[in-house]
């Protein structure tokens, strides 16, 4: 019996139970025009995939305005928007511990989980601190854009063993901003320290400045003309530079 | 796709982290209007604080309010916005100043995605869009009201709409 559009699309998507996966693969095995079938719908995957990643992602970064819109919320919850829409802004960054910003959230929770009609708790009058940095958990593939800062930024680069993909801001400022794929790090105008973790099992890590690519993990083999400092951590050199 | 790290994580603001990115991505393709978006997902997740605890499975069920939340409001928008306009301020699309070329490509297209997303059934948009965020069909089903077990093949349909509604494309397979 040859493969149909479900069973074609739950094998795309490892959505099928194990008797039937195993009842695919052998089929697979032995039936070419399915194997044309699975390949096709294979590429036809990527191609969507690839579409709808030119769609931009949603702009974090929060105005007043996005408030007016709301129009059914009773007055506690218009407040509590308010406070969710600020903290959404400030999560482009997500904080790691010593960033003020996960004790406020907490405080918000807190604040809605209880029915009192005390005024919220008050945002944080600018964005919270730089965070400490970013984990981001291992992606298929991972573009770490650097940008801003002044010359002599560096960030330096150690492969661990495991854990997440982890920037962290050892000097200076930094802002992140993440989305699927993509990460980009924005130095602060007086450069930036950063330390760098990427763990072996990301299947490709690039590191990017000025549009060009500093650094390459692939398959937990780095690629890149940069040489090991002594204590095994690759240092790349951004900033300052003129735009391409 | 950024989470929280560290000791003593209320599982509350982790799953702020993990998913209220994703939510937001999810309605902002789905409806085109990026404040919407926003307003939905602080909704979903207002309604989450709301509960007396988590449900068992917060991702589903966050992504079924959401989808619920967007079909509400454009039955009460009515005609009065476009679905998926393809237009959206060049200053609004975008990472932070990449070169005005690249800004320009990138726009063009999306533009194009949109389009071609905005001339499928509600139901279609719905599927390929949850697919993109790396839903499971278990969540999916739960959002759209379809049945599991024929997620594949309107799957599958929702695909060859977009590719028939995409233009021309000398990439596609
Ligand atoms: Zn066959």
């Amino acid at each position: 019996m040859h493969l149909d559009d479900e069973r074609t699309q739950r094998w795309l998507h490892a959505e099928l139970d194990e008797p039937a996966r195993q009842a695919v693969a052998a089929h697979l095995q032995a039936c070419a025009e399915c194997r044309a079938r699975v390949a096709a719908a294979e590429a036809e995957e990527g191609w969507l995939r690839s579409r709808l990643a030119e769609l931009p992602d949603p702009r974090t970064v929060s105005s007043p305005a996005g408030l007016r819109t709301r129009v059914n919320a009773m007055r506690r919850w218009r407040w509590a928007a308010t406070i969710v829409l600020t903290c959404a802004a400030a999560g482009t960054a997500y904080a790691m511990p010593g960033s003020p910003l996960p004790r406020w959230v907490e405080r918000v929770a807190g604040w809605i989980s209880r029915r009192d009609e005390a005024p919220p708790p008050t945002a944080p009058a600018t964005a919270p601190a730089a965070p400490s940095g970013i984990v981001l958990p291992v992606e298929p593939s991972l573009a770490i854009r650097l940008g801003g800062g002044a010359a002599g930024s560096e960030a330096r680069v150690v492969v661990v063993d495991s854990g997440g993909i982890t920037v962290r801001v050892s000097e200076g400022q930094a802002a992140f901003t993440s989305s699927a794929g993509l990460l980009i790090v924005q130095a602060g105008d007086s450069g930036a320290g950063l330390q760098v973790e990427l763990p072996r099992d990301a299947p490709l890590v690039s590191i990017e400045a000025e549009g060009r690519r500093l650094f390459l993990l692939r398959a937990g083999v780095v690629e890149s003309a940069v040489t090991q400092d002594s204590d095994g951590g690759y240092r790349l050199r951004f900033g300052g530079a003129a735009a391409p | 796709m950024a989470e929280m790290t560290g000791p003593g994580d209320d599982p509350f603001e982790r799953l702020f982290h993990a998913q209220f990115p994703r939510l937001q991505r999810y309605l902002d393709r789905l409806s085109g209007d990026g404040e919407l978006a926003r307003d939905l997902a602080q909704e979903s997740f207002l309604r989450l604080y709301r509960r007396s605890g988590l449900p068992d499975r917060p991702e589903a069920w966050l992504i079924t309010v959401a989808t619920n939340l967007w079909r509400n409001a454009r039955a009460a928008r009515g005609r009065r916005r476009r679905l998926l306009g393809p237009a959206r301020a060049p200053e609004l699309v975008g990472d932070p100043s990449p070169s005005p070329a690249h800004a320009t490509l990138a726009a063009e297209a999306g533009v194009r995605v949109r389009a071609a997303l905005a001339q499928l059934p509600d139901r279609d948009r719905e599927l390929l869009l949850l697919l993109a965020e790396g839903y499971r069909y278990r969540e999916i089903a739960e959002a759209t009201g379809i049945a599991e077990a024929s997620i594949g093949t309107l799957l599958a349909r929702a695909k060859r709409a977009f590719r028939a509604a995409y233009p021309e494309d000398p990439d596609a397979p």
